[in-house]
């Protein structure tokens, strides 16, 4: 275990924010706990709302206002994050971590050049001369597959394809080497084709540069394209957690069986329908007492209104946050 | 560029002319002429009127205007400083009036955008308070209040300022405070919410996630984006401030243009009417031209020739 801990980069235990509303205090991130080691993919997957990039904001230390860490520390390589001083963690943000966004659209500002906002970073977090930044640049869009470099960097956001513009955005967040970049749904405002592109890139990427990387998406399909391991977010918890195998094939808790069903197959018949997760999503300014998907759960029973379910271990790295898995266990125990 | 400068310039000749139209007939609905008062009787007046051509149809008043418009001759004053050619007035006027109203418009930018970004970037705190108050207060109480109670407090009271004026230094202060607090107050408000709306961008969240500093973030990240705002409403101010404020030169006694605007209105003095109207629209379409050409510095996703 000792052992374990030395490899790992960042450490998130118990995290908690909440949103000072009007309407009153939004819990949008409710105890998140995890671990990745150095060179490992995870994925976030869970829905609008479940706090999945609000929980990778806290890690940048950008949680837009009026939200604020409540509880629970983060450490990454060997420091915490959630007491460091803003100036210490402006040194860390945006060399050791780097973020993509969502929508590359809007990510990049309109008025100035993509190498100036890419020699911005270069220029606060390394010691390199205007001529060293330069190359620097070149080698990033050369990796990140934009052709004619020493042009397209004095070129425009508006000059660029929103593809093209997220490689701008790659490039810009790996600028400075980071040890942990987080992709938050990079992939959700392009278009299909380009879609795969990305994704292909940063399966390429991943694997040239040791970096870890979490993945925030609501697309199973990339998660198992490119991840080690996933967390499935419902409400503000991690719900289950696993490898892979463990959430696609041997999944545990109920949401993920209901995530797992709304997927679109490619060898369904065409009278089969989608199987949509029945309900809404929680209201987070009053979470309710018990588990937090007990409403829309099929399979809850009376303790799942009233108590939070303990989070079951429930194979090798495999944990769920579920009632049922106590019951499994117990049957198991006085079948014996 | 050039062939974008071109097009622009016919089309401000084209404005000109139909500005210098409309308040010609304008003008010319206006009853009473020139002469009338109670001092010339009627056969002095109609003598004047035939003097000057007054006395002609409206349309060959009008051709003969355009006539010497096209010569780049104003006319001469009839009535406010009789004999002396329009020309001459605005070239003395113009100087004093441009000088105060220059001072006024940096007055108005050096606190103004100081005082709409700390509004912004202090959002619901007491500093966004005070100066919100302040700048709504500022648009909404009239010139001539200011005018009047600054000077009250500061020349009469205090005695520290002089009361009227260009004599000295310190007699620009209380014209240019009156002339420049309403844009100022404006600039604040307006950089205040163009200010907010850019601050809440992706690009901002961007900016932050590569680490730099909130004074990076504030004035490289967002001010340059919501400066179109304030540059749209820059071009018009520039052109009314620099032709001078009728009631702070009114108020403080300064022999600057402004002042012809409404008293050749009120003397029927139709060539300064048409003078400043002219001077003024060309000025106007000047600003905004060169603010068009400000947009595309500021911000290069505007192209000039669409």
């Amino acid at each position: 275990m000792a052992e374990l801990n030395n490899k790992s980069l960042l450490n998130v235990n118990d995290f908690e924010v909440s949103f000072f509303t009007y309407a009153g205090e939004v819990k949008a991130v409710r105890g998140v706990t995890y671990e990745l080691k150095h060179g490992e993919v995870m994925g976030i997957v869970g829905e609008s709302g479940s706090g999945k990039s609000v929980s990778s904001y806290g890690l940048m230390g950008i949680i837009p206002d009026p939200g604020k860490i409540i509880g629970g520390s983060i450490t990454f390589d060997g420091k915490d994050i959630t007491t460091m001083p803003e100036k210490e963690m402006a040194q860390i943000r945006g060399k050791d971590v780097s973020m993509i966004f969502q929508d590359p659209m809007t990510s990049l500002n309109p008025v100035y050049t993509v190498g100036n906002q890419i020699d911005e970073s270069l220029r606060k977090h390394t010691d390199l001369n205007k001529q060293q930044r330069e190359e620097r640049i070149i080698e990033l869009f050369k990796l990140v597959g934009i052709n004619q470099p020493e042009k397209r960097m004095h070129q425009y956001p508006h000059e660029f394809s929103g593809g093209m513009r997220q490689r701008v955005m790659i490039a810009m967040a790996l600028a400075c080497n980071p040890k942990l970049l987080i992709a938050d749904e990079p992939t959700t405002a392009l278009d299909v084709t380009i879609q795969a592109q990305i994704i292909e890139l940063m399966k390429e990427l991943k694997d040239k540069i040791n970096m870890s990387i979490i993945f925030i998406t609501h697309d199973l399909g990339v998660v198992s394209e490119i991840c080690d391991k996933v967390a499935v977010m419902y409400a503000g918890n991690i719900v289950e957690s696993g490898s892979i195998d463990d959430i696609f094939y041997d999944p545990k808790h109920p949401y993920t069986w209901g995530l797992l069903k709304s997927i679109p197959k490619l060898n369904a018949e065409e009278h089969e329908r989608l199987i949509p997760i029945e309900g809404t999503p929680v209201d987070l300014i009053n979470p309710p007492q018990g588990c937090a998907f007990a409403p829309r759960c099929e399979h809850a029973m009376k303790i799942c209104l009233t108590k939070k379910p303990p989070l079951c271990h429930v194979g090798e790295n495999h944990d769920s946050l579920c009632w049922l898995n106590v019951k499994e266990e117990f049957d198991k125990e006085s079948g014996k | 560029m050039a062939k974008y400068m071109i097009k622009r310039i016919v089309a401000a000749i084209f404005t000109v002319f139909i500005a210098a139209t409309i308040t010609f007939f304008l003008m010319k609905l206006v009853p009473g002429s020139p002469f009338t008062s109670e001092k010339t009787n009627e056969i002095a007046e109609a003598a004047l009127n035939e003097k000057y051509g007054l006395d002609k149809p409206i349309y060959v008043q009008y051709q003969k205007y355009i006539g010497q418009l096209l010569k780049g001759d104003l006319g001469i004053s009839y009535k406010l400083r009789k004999n002396v050619s329009v020309a001459r007035i605005i070239e003395d006027s113009f100087p004093i009036s441009a000088k105060l109203g220059g001072f006024a418009i940096l007055f108005a930018m050096a606190f103004g955008i100081p005082l709409g970004c700390i509004a912004a970037l202090r959002r619901n705190k007491w500093q966004d308070n005070v100066i919100r108050v302040m700048s709504t207060a500022g648009i909404a109480i009239p010139g001539f209040v200011i005018a009047t109670t600054s000077m009250l407090i500061f020349a009469l009271s205090l005695k520290w300022l002089p009361t009227y004026g260009l004599d000295e230094p310190a007699s620009y202060i209380l014209p240019v405070f009156t002339l420049g607090f309403y844009p100022m107050c404006y600039i604040a408000r307006l950089l205040r919410s163009s200010m907010l709306e850019a601050m809440g961008q992706d690009y901002i969240r961007t900016a932050k996630a590569k680490g730099m500093s909130d004074f990076v973030v504030t004035f490289k990240h967002a001010m340059r984006n919501s400066l179109i705002p304030v540059i749209t409403y820059l071009g018009p101010l520039v052109a009314y401030t620099l032709t001078g404020g009728f009631v702070v030169e009114k108020v403080f006694n300064i022999p600057g243009l402004g002042r012809y605007f409404i008293k050749a209105i009120d003397a029927r003095d139709y060539n300064i009417i048409m003078g400043t109207t002219i001077f003024l629209a060309a000025l106007i379409i000047i600003m905004n031209l060169v603010c068009d050409i400000l947009y595309k510095v500021v911000d290069p996703r505007i192209n000039l020739n669409e």
